[in-house]
């Protein structure tokens, strides 16, 4: 609070600083502006006033020279002067009279009286006429002019006939034969109201306030020469002193030019222009009040003044509003801020009502129990009032830690204390296990003592069961019947159980620290494979080494390491398990003499085979080169002795050759089949893909010479193609089909099926006939070699057709089976391949 | 004596006297039995050939027509004979028909590989083997023409 106070304060007067800083700057450049504006404008001013004054200092000394000019037209003027001295000497001559009133008439418009004097400055003609006497101080300067010899002008006097101001010219007439002897003057006088006061007053532009004065200086002061505008009876009474140097027309008087500011003859406060006027002792004032000259100044102050103003409300207005926004604010967050202290206020309140520690917030300079948790109330057992407002000391259950109030100022000292042997004494009697915690914060403007009261009692039996579990896994892990140990990021040994100290004939102590290699029979290899494992190469799962004992003896073990990495994912550590494989070794090592062993002799029993291999060949192949030439004699000569004797022989004895030559025809027949039932062992097998329909196809019709003519009705399915050899397969499909003709030949008609079908993912590829079929009871027997069902007489045969198929279905891996029943035909079935054998 | 000086036809090499008859047989009914020098073994087939030994005044140009000739013989084995016969520019035209009991398809490759121009196996059945010999020697008798 006292922060957002002071932010506040300090916001308030950032404001004020702002606004002062926009108000002085409108200020500043207000009268910056109104400042430069009045310079513009006196400089106006000045100019016009000064082209005023200098018009009419011009135009007065053209007035004065104009009036000199026409002193001048008498002065020297022969004639004048001739006509002077004709009337002066002789006053009655009327006609020089009235020529010289001619001349002077001349000029009368101009002047309002117009003299001759005579050289003592009587008048002796005057226009109009009347012969008044001149002013004393005209009278005064007659003998100068006389002397001078000079026109001049006769300054702004007052008269003391009339009392009025006038001036005048005076111009000496000499005698026009002698230049030195003075005759007398004209004097021509003029009124300046009638005739310099107007021209002095006009003013060129419209105006309430300006006028022209004109003031000669005499002795000390400043004499006003004409009438003025405000004020009458001024001309020649009006006298101000030089030194008043506000003055304008002091100044003017004193020889000053140029413009000025000062106070006029009224007071005012006026803006001036002096002149001096060229070859005359008057100065010009060009004056208009301040009031009216500057009153365009003033009313540009006045707007320049209303601007700023209303510059500087706009800006008060804006600080203001802003500043207000800014309180608003302020004021919301400050009300959130609130808000948010509530809501702390409560969850921390909420925190130490939850709290599964006992709190105790003491006053830290009194002792004093503030607050006090309900979990510490229900600890202990005693009630809240029993805490609060007293002293910590005067509990009682605190004896132990804070006895007395000197305890306490320890504490006080120490800020931060911790016991966890010392138990309260609940209310019950009961001691319980705590850890007491107390330290020292600031609250607001208070020092406070909060002391954290916790419970260990639970704790303190977890941690002597985890003790208890430590002791377990130790015991387990040093009675382990395998060897343990684990490697550091060096590679040495920094735990090893028991079981492996037992294997390696070390103690701990002689171990850990050390090397894992100093253990290995081959340490250089060791070192190398275990610096890999910890610069990040993979262990193998599971590998064998060679491990030398203290003694020096070795022994075999399989070790399994297992990686431990750090965060940054680098081997920190090596766990590995070791297992003493000398009794599987020895075992190895058994297996393999035995395995040896059994190899030589598969290797004799293959050549004792191999020999009688060949053996069986010599004989098949002496059985079938001489066993059937006895045949062919048998059956050559019993053919003779038919042919050459059979006329003499009896019908019994002829047919008795003919049974010779069968039985030995037969037997080489038999003899045939033997040898080919012998080969199909011996044959390697070449198989490949075997279009069998056209293989069906190509049997049937070699075996047409068989039908005999028979009709038989012949069902051949579309079969699919097999894996096989052609030449033996080809003999399967012979036998089998020379076994449905043969065995249909006693049917009217005769039906044999030719098929297949899909069994197990296998093709099944079939012969069913309807002839003579066999009692199941004797399937058994069916492919056996010599093997017959049928006699004879009945079927002739020799027994070893079924036995080649079964042996070249074997030989392909696959299985061949029958079904029938007497009389009612019979079905053979066989597979080529994808079966194990039967 | 008079024999040796005619035109021998049919060199028969055969060591069983039981086949020697049947083949005669079979020849004499195939009206081919006229001109027929029989050599009982190996050794007296090759003197023959070769006009060795008992033969030594015959010239080998005037040769058999055809040889018949066993495999399995005493002293020098039918292979071998033929091997001779056909490896001698003077004699490898001759055409030899090996007439066997074996029905080894090694016996059979072998000879082919040797220059045998028939290989037939004896019938156990005396029709069928005087059939084949009546067919051969009408083959290679009548109807093949040697070059000259």
């Amino acid at each position: 609070m006292k922060t957002s106070e002071a932010s506040r304060s300090r916001a308030k007067f950032a404001f004020l600083l702002v606004f002062i800083l926009l108000a002085a700057g409108i200020v500043i450049t207000g009268w910056l502006y109104y400042r430069n504006y009045e310079k513009q404008f006196r400089i106006g001013i000045e100019r016009q006033l000064s082209a005023i004054a200098d018009l009419k200092a011009g135009d007065l000394a053209q007035y004065r020279k104009e009036r000199l000019e026409d002193g001048s037209t008498f002065f020297q003027n022969a004639p004048i002067a001739a006509l002077v001295r004709r009337f002066l000497e002789r006053p009655e001559d009327a006609d020089a009279q009235r020529q010289l009133q001619t001349w002077l008439g001349k000029y009368q418009p101009r002047y309002d009286q117009l003299l001759l004097l005579d050289a003592q400055g009587v008048t002796r003609l005057s226009l109009p006429a009347g012969l008044p006497a001149v002013s004393a101080s005209v009278a005064r300067d007659v003998s100068d002019v006389l002397r001078s010899g000079q026109v001049r002008f006769e300054d702004f006097y007052r008269s003391e006939q009339d009392q009025r101001v006038h001036l005048g010219v005076l111009a000496p007439i000499f005698d026009e034969q002698d230049a030195h002897q003075p005759l007398g003057l004209i004097f021509l006088r003029i009124d300046p109201d009638t005739y310099l006061d107007p021209f002095i007053k006009r003013w060129p532009a419209a105006s309430l306030t300006a006028e022209t004065l004109l003031v000669r200086r005499e002795g000390n002061e400043a004499v006003f020469l004409n009438e003025l505008r405000f004020q009458t009876n001024t001309a020649l009474n009006l006298r101000r002193p030089l030194d008043r140097v506000t003055l304008p027309a002091a100044q003017a008087a004193s020889g000053h030019e140029g413009f000025m500011e000062g106070v006029d003859y009224q007071g005012k406060l006026v803006v001036a222009a002096l002149r001096g006027i060229p070859d005359s002792p008057w100065s010009l004032v060009a004056r208009m009040d301040a009031a009216e000259a500057f009153a365009p100044m003033t009313e540009q102050l006045w707007q320049v003044a209303v601007m700023t103003g209303a510059l500087l409300f706009g800006a008060a207005a804006f600080t203001g509003l802003v500043w207000r926004q800014q309180r608003v604010r302020f004021y919301q967050e400050r009300g959130k801020t609130t808000e948010a202290l509530r809501v702390s206020e409560v969850r921390y309140r909420r925190l130490f009502e939850a709290a599964r520690d006992g709190i105790l917030i003491l006053d830290n300079e009194t002792g004093m129990v503030m607050d006090v948790n309900p979990f510490l109330i229900e600890l202990l057992g005693y009630s809240r009032e029993a805490f609060l407002g007293k002293k910590v000391w005067e509990l009682g259950f605190f004896k132990d830690i804070v006895a007395n109030q000197a305890n306490f100022v320890e504490l006080q000292k120490k800020e931060y204390i911790r016991y966890e042997d010392k138990p309260l004494e609940t209310s019950d009697g009961r001691r319980i296990e705590v850890e007491f915690v107390s330290n020292v914060y600031q609250c607001g403007d208070k020092r406070v003592t909060q002391c954290n009261i916790r419970d260990t009692t639970e704790r303190n039996r977890a941690e002597a069961a985890l003790r208890k579990s430590r002791e377990e896994f130790k015991e387990l892990f040093d009675s382990a019947p395998i060897g343990y140990h684990e490697l550091d990021a060096q590679g040495r040994l920094t735990r090893v159980n028991q079981t492996e100290l037992e294997m390696l004939g070390y103690q701990a102590g002689e171990l850990l620290g050390q090397f894992v290699w100093i253990i290995s029979a081959d340490p250089e290899a060791s070192r190398q494979a275990v610096l890999g494992k910890l610069n990040g190469a993979p262990p193998p799962e599971k590998f064998e080494r060679t491990l030398r004992r203290k003694d020096g003896s070795t022994f075999p073990v399989q070790v399994r390491d297992q990686l431990v990495k750090g965060e940054d994912g680098a081997v920190i550590r090596i766990r590995t398990v070791l297992q003493d494989i000398t009794e599987r070794k020895l075992a190895e090592e058994k297996i393999n003499q035995l395995n040896a062993e059994l190899e030589q002799r598969v290797t004799e029993r293959t050549a004792q085979l191999e020999a009688a291999n060949k053996e069986l060949e010599a004989f098949s192949y002496s059985v079938s080169h001489d066993l059937r030439a006895p045949l062919r004699a048998v059956d050559g000569f019993s053919q003779m002795v038919l042919e050459d004797y059979g006329p003499l022989l009896p019908e019994g004895c002829r047919q008795d050759l003919q049974t010779i030559r069968n039985s030995a025809q037969k037997m080489g027949k038999l003899i045939d089949d033997l040898l080919m039932f012998s080969r199909l062992n011996q044959l390697p097998l070449s198989k490949q893909s075997v279009d069998a329909g056209k293989l069906v196809r190509g049997v049937l019709e070699e075996l047409n010479s068989q039908r005999n003519g028979r009709r038989i009705d012949l069902r051949v399915a579309d079969l699919p193609p097999c894996q096989a050899d052609p030449a033996l397969l080809k003999q399967v499909w012979v036998n089998l089909l020379s076994n449905a003709l043969k065995y249909t030949g006693k049917r009217e008609s005769a039906l044999v099926e030719i098929g297949c079908a899909m069994e197990k993912g296998r093709n099944v590829y079939f012969v069913r006939d309807n002839g003579a079929g066999f009692d199941m009871k004797y399937a058994h027997k069916l492919f056996g070699v010599f093997q017959r069902l049928h006699r004879a007489e009945d079927y002739e045969g020799t027994g070893v057709g079924l036995a080649i198929v079964q042996r070249v279905v074997h030989r392909h891996g696959g299985r061949v089976w029958a079904e029938s029943a007497v009389d009612r035909g019979a079905t053979f079935y066989f597979t080529l391949g994808g079966e194990t054998k039967l | 004596m008079s024999e040796t000086n005619n035109i021998i036809e049919i060199l028969l090499v055969e060591d069983n006297p039981q086949d020697l008859k049947l083949t005669q047989r079979a020849l004499k009914k195939a009206n081919l039995a006229n001109h027929i020098q029989v050599a009982r073994d190996g050794e007296e087939a090759l003197q023959f050939i070769f006009c060795e030994g008992p033969h030594a005044g015959r010239k080998v140009e005037n040769g058999p027509k055809v040889i018949l000739l066993d495999l399995k013989l005493p002293k020098v084995d039918g292979k071998e004979v033929l091997e001779r016969i056909k490896s001698d520019p003077r004699t490898k035209m001759i055409p030899v028909v090996v007439l066997t009991s074996s029905k080894e398809q090694s016996d059979l490759v072998e000879s082919y590989k040797l220059g045998v121009n028939s290989y037939i196996v004896k019938p156990v059945n005396f029709e069928g083997f005087a059939a084949a010999v009546q067919e051969l020697g009408m083959y290679w008798l009548l109807l093949n023409q040697p070059p000259k």
